[in-house]
């Protein structure tokens, strides 16, 4: 054997290794632990008795995944109290930019009362951490709530929430979502 | 025929491959599985030494 086929060998041995080791990667799904509720300032929400109480237009939580975020998706199951809000919305950030969530609408104005909700989020096109943790964002709009993210002491935004459950499942995503995911890589996307 | 010493580079240099795509994307590949395959080039590497040196 010449040295050129030693070569060959050895680059399509490497090659198929490395897709097989992404390919396994891909395969865990199930239940992903996430980190506390927290403000924007990284302050943690008070718990009392059994909810989270949440007083503040933005909360954010790290839900920790076991495998790259291509090929999947987050099946987010929340159990709240919406009160007297607005608009209560949840989104996964996909972008470098801090605030880069496009938003899921989990209650709407006159619908107060303990609820669960279930959502499904596609994954492959959202900003992945280097700890392969994702940004989870809930955004409450409160009457008379002005643009700012951060209203301080005039924040009228109080909710309750009572549990929350995050699964992976695996989907085929879209061209799009690959290309994103695809550019994540070459620009070495990171959350600023 | 594939040899252990076919095998010890081409998991050497999935190893690099592998860190190459960490240093890009850290979430792409997770530390154990690249430790891993170097720990596994080496295993091999040191048996494929160990047969031709006898």
């Amino acid at each position: 054997m010449n040295a050129n086929t030693r070569i060959i060998y050895i680059l399509a041995g490497t090659f198929a290794v490395s897709v097989a080791i992404f390919a396994l990667s891909l395969l865990p799904v199930g239940a992903r632990s996430y980190g506390v509720v927290e403000n924007i300032d990284g302050i943690p929400f008070p718990a009392i008795d059994g909810a989270t109480h949440i007083s503040e237009k933005l909360a954010h939580v790290d839900v920790y995944l076991k495998e790259p975020v291509v090929f999947k998706r987050l099946v987010m199951t929340v159990e709240f109290d919406p009160k007297d809000l607005v608009q209560l919305e949840v989104g996964v950030r996909e972008g470098e930019f801090w605030l880069s969530y496009p938003r899921h609408a989990l209650a709407v104005a006159g619908s107060g009362g303990r609820q669960s909700v279930t959502i499904p989020i596609q994954l492959s096109d959202k900003l992945q951490d280097t700890d392969r943790s994702i940004d989870v964002m809930f955004f409450a709009t409160a009457e008379g709530a002005s643009a700012k993210e951060d209203e301080g002491v005039d924040d009228a935004a109080q909710w309750e929430l009572y549990a929350l459950d995050f699964r992976t499942e695996f989907v085929v995503p879209t061209a799009s979502e690959l290309k994103d995911y695809m550019r994540s890589i070459v620009k070495r996307e990171r959350p600023l | 025929m594939i040899t252990g010493k076919y095998i010890f580079w081409i998991l050497l240099s999935t190893a690099g491959v592998l860190a190459a795509a960490r240093w890009f994307h850290p979430a792409t590949f997770s530390l154990r599985t690249l430790l891993l395959v170097v720990v596994a080039a080496f295993v091999v590497g040191f048996f494929y030494v160990n047969r031709t040196s006898q």
